[in-house]
């Protein structure tokens, strides 16, 4: 992907990164010419297929150790299952989900972008009813972090206190499931 | 508003010229850099070794690794440094066979170092990165259960093994695959261009020459990796008490089975000898320590004509 700066016909060149929060990465670009910037947020999606190609967003600034990729996307024995649960406890590993792998030793730096979103999606998760979580279980579990994730944004955005079956309605609705 | 300068240009245009200009400045994308460098020492490293040859099927329990592990201890003494890498990250058991499975793949600043085992064979499997013997292979990520996602994951850990494992130098290398057609061979296939070819293991069985007929269209006419031939593996047994010959598998004909008809050469026919399984089970080397056996005579049959086959690649 690659960002175009129409004023001055050039490509942005990638300035910086950040991590959102345990599902998305902010991405600065800036034209050379005149500096005018850009972010971007990843969709987790993108976020875990680049990264299972074992490589880093905006190039390495340290060689890759051997055998560096395997050994970060080993899971630990024990640990639940991360699908359908990104759970607080999985916000504060940063080993659980490879991707902040990605943004070690590879130049992170704060660039405000989280705080930008008003900081709504490092709270804590939404409850849920329990009507809603068994709703939940309806969706393809290869996909259930990443709806219950929208699920909860949609929620705290929308001024919800818990996710409960107007929610689920709701979201539904917005996104045509 | 100020008019920007595309104005009258398509974003097309703009960007064809701006590609243009890039690849003369030869300014490369650095993620595409990386899979680049990638490439690169997955190249570097496989260039030091002089063959390489798949053991593959399409059918899982049909002896693939222990077939490996015979043909690398026949190698070996015939003086070939070889190295077993054993692709099947979530049923490794090369280690196991080799009497090593305690042992870890050494990470250095030259590169992960193999573990060495019986006959000074160097083995890498993921089974070396596990902290037990219990422990199963798992990968974390939010998508853990996404088979596309565990693709994408395996293929840049195939990518590493081969890449990252500094085996010195190796005569010959034996990819001891998993019991699938469909997605790692197309890895092996790209990533190791100058495989010497593949041998299928099969079993007398039809349901498994089914199973397997259908991988060797595949590796052949889709991947175009060379098939060196058949190994065919339990092929019948002899009593151990009256001594008799028996056929372990109803209708299992010697005569000319669905893959010969598909122009496979059959290297062997490797015949039941509990004492393979014991051997492997225990990390010794069967074909050294009964070199007697009819099943030690099969694997020294198929090796002669591996050895025959790679080394007339070589002069050629």
């Amino acid at each position: 992907m690659k960002f175009l700066c129409i004023k001055c016909n050039n490509f942005m060149d990638y300035e910086s990164k950040e991590q959102v929060d345990t599902l998305r990465l902010g991405i600065t670009f800036a034209c050379t010419q005149c500096g005018y910037k850009v972010a971007m947020v990843t969709n987790p999606g993108e976020t875990q297929l680049v990264s299972g190609l074992g490589v880093k967003i905006g190039g390495r600034t340290v060689p890759a150790e051997p055998m560096e990729f395997t050994r970060e996307a080993m899971k630990p024995e024990g640990q639940p299952a991360a699908a359908g649960q990104p759970t607080a406890t999985m916000t504060a590993d940063m080993g659980k989900c490879p991707f902040p792998g990605m943004l070690a030793g590879s130049g992170f730096k704060d660039t405000g972008i989280a705080a930008g979103l008003s900081g709504k999606d490092s709270k804590p998760s939404v409850p849920w009813t329990s009507n809603a979580e068994q709703r939940l279980q309806n969706v393809p579990s290869f996909v259930r972090s990443l709806a219950r994730a929208g699920i909860e944004q949609y929620a705290r955005e929308n001024g919800f206190a818990e996710v409960n079956d107007q929610v689920m309605d709701e979201y539904r609705e917005k996104v045509g499931m | 508003m100020k008019q920007g300068k595309s104005e009258g240009r398509t974003i097309t245009e703009v960007v064809k010229d701006l590609e243009a200009q890039q690849k003369k400045n030869k300014v490369v994308n650095p993620v595409l850099q990386q899979v680049l460098e990638q490439v690169a020492a997955v190249q570097t490293r496989m260039g030091r070794i002089k063959h390489k040859i798949a053991v593959m099927s399409g059918k899982g329990g049909v002896g693939k690794s222990s077939v490996t592990v015979n043909l690398a201890n026949s190698f070996t003494a015939r003086g070939y440094k070889v190295g077993i890498l054993d692709v099947d990250l979530s049923g490794p058991c090369s280690p196991k066979m080799m009497g090593i499975r305690e042992r870890s793949l050494k990470i250095t600043a030259e590169g992960a170092l193999p573990a060495v085992g019986l006959n000074g064979i160097k083995v890498a499997s993921m089974e070396l990165m596990l902290p037990s013997e219990g422990s199963p292979v798992m990968w974390k990520g939010l998508w853990e259960d996404s088979a596309v996602w565990r693709g994408t994951v395996e293929m840049s850990v195939i990518r590493e093994f081969i890449s990252d494992v500094n085996w010195g130098p190796l005569d010959l290398l034996l990819i001891d695959m998993p019991p699938a057609s469909s997605d790692k061979p197309p890895i092996i296939s790209q990533m190791i261009p100058d495989l010497d070819g593949a041998v299928i293991v099969t079993i007398p069985s039809e349901i498994s020459q089914f199973i397997v007929k259908k991988s060797v269209v595949f590796l052949n006419r889709e991947l175009h990796i060379p098939i060196l031939g058949l190994i065919e593996n339990m092929s019948g047994a002899v009593c151990p008490h009256c001594g008799e010959a028996l056929e372990l598998f109803e209708d299992a004909s010697h005569g000319e089975s669905p893959l010969q008809k598909m122009g496979l050469p059959l290297l062997g026919r490797v015949p039941f000898d509990r004492r393979i399984a014991g051997c492997a089970d225990k990390g010794r080397s069967f074909v050294d320590e009964h070199p007697l056996t009819p099943a030690a005579q099969a694997f020294r049959i198929i090796t002669d004509s591996l050895q025959q086959h790679i080394e007339s690649r070589r002069a050629s």
